[in-house]
C-alpha cells in the first residue's frame, strides 16, 4: 500500500469525495458508447495531478481483472457490447478510487480532527488504517513460526487459532496504547501536529472533476 | 498543578485484585507510595503480578481489565477509582510491553505526535517535543516506524511517552529489547527526568542494568508489595550466571556462512558475513539494536535467502523444509507465534524426540503450568515454554533470538542452565543473539560482535567484557 501512496497528496475530503462522484456518474452511464473514453478522460485528470504511476500501477492490475469480468459476462450473455461495458465497469472501479487509496492515512485522520469530527470516527479510520497490515504481518508471522516448530499444515489448529489469538492480543494491547496516550471518544480538545489545508491545487482539481462530470453527463 | 519533589504521585492503599476469570487474586493488600524526584523499582518473579500493579496505578484497571478491585489507589492525591482512562493518562504516562502491537502511524514523528494531538498541545509545541524525545532517544523522526528495529520500536514507544510530558512515568519492562547503549540512554534519561521532579517507577528483570539508577527497589512475592533496601539487590539479581564448563565441540562445520549479505531495496542490512558455526559449538552474537543479528540468524535458519552470499549446510536435508526444521530449532523473538497447542503439556510435546517432552517440562521449570493454555501464560513464561517446546525436539543446531527476555534472575540462572544441559546432551550447535550480560558468558564458546551489518569482531569470551564496556564507553564519550 506504501507504493500507492502520492507524494503530494491531494485535500482528504476532496480526495475520498470525488472517487466516489466519479465512480458513481460513471457505473449509470456506461452503457453509453464513449464510455471508454470517460475512463480514459478520468485517468488524464489523475494523471495530470501527481497520479500517473499509481494510475499505471492500477490498470495494470485491473485491466486482466476487468477481462476475466467480461469473459464471465460474456460467457452468461451472449453479448459482446456487455462484456465491453462489464470490462469498463471494472476498470473504472479500480481507476476512480486512486485519490482515495494514494491519501496518507495521517492525512485523513488530521483532516477530521481539524474539522472537529466525532473522535470515533477518528478511532474506526485508525483501526481501519492499521487492521490490513496487521492481518498480513500477522498472517505471515503465525506461517513463518509454524513452519519453525516443523508442524503439518492444519487450517484450524496451526493457523486460525494462532491467528485469532494473536489478533485478539493485539487489538487488547492496541486499544490499551490508544487509552494510554490520551485517546478519548468524548469531547475533550484535540490539536493537529500538521493541519492539512485546502489549497489553490485542491481547488483546480475539484473545477477540473466537476467539469469532466458535467461534460460527459451532456455527452453522453 | 506543579508537583513538590517528594510529594506523593501515586499511593497504593491495601490494594487487591482479582482478575474476572481468576479464582485467587493476584495483588493481595499491597500498599506502597511513588514520589516525585524519586526513581523506583519493582522487582519480582515472571508472573507475580507486575504489569497487573503498574496496570492498576496507571489506571488500565479496572477500565480495560475487569476483576474484582478493593483497596485505593491515589494520583496526585486523588482517587483513581471512577475516573476515566483518559483523564488519568493525562497525569501518568504508562510504556507497556511488545511495542510492536501498539504502533499506528507511518513515521517516527507522527506516531510521537499522535499523543501530544491528544492533550491538545499547539504544534509548534509538537513539534519541539518530538526533536527533543527523538534526540534522547537516538530515533529519527522521518524514520517510518515499520523498518524500525525491535529495540528501536521500544524506544519509539518511550519517546511517545516522554514527548506527553506526564509527570508520573510507569515503565513495563522498557530494556527488554534494549542494548547495553540503548539502555543507558534510556536510564540516563529517567535519572534526569527525576532530577527535575518526575516520578518514575520501572518494572524490570535486568537489575545489573537498572539498579545504580533506582532510589528506591519494591519487591513483589507472593502478590504483595514490599520495600527493599537497595542492598539486596545484590543478593543475585546482579551478578552473572556462571559459566560451566562445555563438552568440546567437534571440528565438523554444520553451517557457514559464505559472504552471507541481506538488503531490502536500498537498504543493506548485512554485508560479507562469513563464519562457520560446527557441531557442538556454541556462538553469542553481540552488536547493537538493528544492526542485523536477527536478520542473521533468520539467514541461518532458512527463513529468508540471501540476497548475496551463500549458507552452506551439512545437516542433509532440504533448506526449508519440514526435515531442515526438526534438525534446526529457532526460537523468535516474540514466543506466542510459536504456540498453537491447548495446553503446555501438548506444546512441549508436540514433535518431541524420546524423553524430550518430560526433560524439558521440567528443566524449564514448567511442570506446575502444564494444564495452562499457552497465551494465557506471562510473557517471561511463554519464552520458557517456546523455549522448552523447540528444544524437546532434539534439534541439531538451536537459534535462540533473545531468549533471556522477561527472566527474572533465578529464572535466567535455571534458563541458561537447561539450555547448556540440553547442549551437553544432545550436543548440538547453538547460537544465541542476547542483550543480557549475566548471561552471555554462560551460553558461548565463541563469540561474533555484529557493527551495522557486518562482522566487526569475533573471538573468544573476553570479547563480551570489551563489548558491554570498553566499547559501550567510547560510544558514550
Amino acid at each position: 500500500m506504501d507504493r500507492l501512496q502520492a507524494k503530494r497528496p491531494l485535500y482528504p475530503l476532496v480526495s475520498v469525495v470525488s472517487p466516489l462522484v466519479v465512480l458513481v456518474v460513471g457505473l449509470l452511464t456506461a452503457k453509453s458508447p464513449c464510455f471508454p473514453a470517460y475512463i480514459v478522460a478520468v485517468v488524464l485528470l489523475y494523471c495530470a495531478f501527481g497520479l500517473a504511476k499509481q494510475a499505471v500501477m492500477s490498470l495494470a492490475v485491473f485491466i486482466p481483472v476487468s477481462l476475466v469480468f467480461a469473459l464471465f459476462s460474456f460467457l452468461f450473455q451472449r453479448n459482446f457490447s456487455a462484456a465491453g461495458q462489464m470490462a469498463g465497469r471494472v476498470i473504472l472501479l479500480g481507476v476512480s478510487a486512486l485519490p482515495m487509496v494514494t491519501l496518507p492515512p495521517i492525512n485523513l485522520t488530521r483532516c477530521i480532527a481539524a474539522l472537529g469530527m466525532p473522535r470515533i470516527i477518528t478511532l474506526g479510520m485508525l483501526i481501519a488504517i492499521r487492521f490490513v497490515p496487521v492481518v498480513q504481518g500477522e498472517v505471515g508471522r503465525v506461517r513463518e513460526a509454524m513452519k519453525t516448530r516443523g508442524v503439518r499444515h492444519s487450517f484450524y489448529r496451526t493457523f486460525a487459532v494462532p491467528v485469532m489469538i494473536r489478533l485478539i492480543n493485539i487489538s487488547d494491547t492496541m486499544a490499551l496504547s490508544l487509552e494510554t496516550r490520551a485517546f478519548s471518544t468524548g469531547r475533550e480538545p484535540v490539536s493537529v501536529y500538521k493541519p492539512v489545508v485546502f489549497a489553490a491545487r485542491d481547488a483546480f482539481y475539484s473545477a477540473a472533476v466537476f467539469a469532466l462530470i458535467i461534460t460527459w453527463v451532456v455527452m453522453a | 498543578m506543579k508537583q513538590k519533589k517528594g510529594a506523593p504521585a501515586v499511593e497504593v492503599q491495601g490494594l487487591t485484585f482479582t482478575y474476572a476469570a481468576a479464582q485467587t487474586p493476584v495483588l493481595k493488600n499491597c500498599s506502597m507510595a511513588l514520589h516525585y524526584g524519586e526513581f523506583a523499582l519493582l522487582s519480582g518473579l515472571s508472573g507475580e503480578g507486575k504489569t497487573t500493579l503498574l496496570s492498576a496505578m496507571a489506571g488500565v484497571i479496572p477500565n480495560c481489565f475487569p476483576g474484582v478491585m478493593e483497596g485505593e489507589i491515589f494520583v496526585d492525591e486523588e482517587p483513581v477509582k471512577g475516573r476515566q482512562m483518559a483523564e488519568i493518562a493525562r497525569k501518568v504516562g504508562y510504556v507497556l510491553q511488545n511495542p510492536d502491537s501498539q504502533i499506528f502511524h507511518d513515521t517516527v514523528a507522527d506516531e510521537i505526535a499522535f499523543g501530544c494531538e491528544n492533550l491538545a498541545l499547539p504544534p509548534e509545541e509538537i513539534g519541539r517535543r518530538i526533536a527533543r524525545s527523538c534526540a534522547l532517544m537516538g530515533l529519527n523522526p522521518a524514520d517510518r516506524t515499520k523498518t524500525l528495529s525491535g529495540g528501536q520500536k521500544q524506544r519509539l514507544m518511550v519517546a511517545c511517552v516522554l514527548a506527553m510530558g506526564q509527570k508520573i512515568l510507569l515503565l513495563d519492562e522498557p530494556l527488554a529489547n534494549l542494548d547495553r547503549e540503548g539502555s543507558r540512554l534510556l536510564l540516563d534519561t529517567l535519572k534526569g527526568l527525576c532530577a527535575k521532579g518526575y516520578a518514575v517507577f520501572l518494572c524490570e528483570h535486568r537489575l545489573d542494568v537498572v539498579s545504580p539508577y533506582v532510589d528506591r527497589v519494591f519487591s513483589l512475592e507472593g502478590g504483595t508489595v514490599k520495600a527493599l533496601d537497595r542492598g539486596a539487590l545484590s543478593y543475585g539479581s546482579l551478578r552473572k550466571v556462571t559459566p560451566v564448563p562445555a563438552p568440546p565441540c567437534s571440528a565438523e562445520v554444520v553451517l557457514a556462512a559464505k559472504k552471507l549479505g541481506y538488503a531490502v531495496k536500498d537498504k543493506v542490512i548485512l554485508k560479507d558475513v562469513t563464519f562457520s558455526l560446527r557441531r557442538g559449538e556454541r556462538i553469542v552474537l553481540l552488536g547493537e539494536n538493528g544492526s542485523g543479528k536477527t536478520t542473521l540468524l533468520r539467514l541461518l535458519a532458512g527463513l529468508i535467502k540471501p540476497t548475496s552470499g551463500a549458507v552452506e549446510s551439512a545437516l542433509g536435508v532440504k533448506r526449508g523444509s519440514r526435515k531442515w526444521f526438526q534438525s534446526v530449532g529457532y526460537i523468535t523473538q516474540e514466543p506466542s507465534y510459536q504456540l498453537f497447542m491447548p495446553t503446555v503439556r501438548d506444546e512441549v510435546s508436540y514433535g518431541a524426540k524420546g524423553g524430550g517432552a518430560a526433560r524439558c517440562m521440567e528443566a524449564f521449570g514448567l511442570e506446575e503450568l502444564s494444564l495452562r493454555h499457552p497465551h494465557a501464560l506471562s510473557e517471561g513464561q511463554k519464552r520458557r515454554l517456546s523455549i522448552a517446546a523447540v528444544s524437546a525436539t532434539a534439534p541439531q543446531v538451536l537459534l535462540l533470538d533473545e531468549p533471556t527476555v522477561g527472566q527474572d534472575s533465578d529464572r535466567l540462572e535455571g534458563l541458561v542452565r537447561s539450555l547448556n544441559a540440553i547442549h551437553a546432551e544432545t550436543g548440538c550447535a547453538m547460537v544465541t543473539v542476547t542483550h543480557d550480560y549475566r548471561c552471555a558468558e554462560a551460553l558461548c564458546d565463541r563469540v561474533l560482535w555484529i557493527k551495522d551489518g557486518a562482522l566487526y569482531r569475533e573471538g573468544g569470551k573476553e570479547l563480551i567484557e570489551e563489548y558491554f564496556y570498553t566499547a559501550q564507553e567510547e560510544n558514550a564519550s
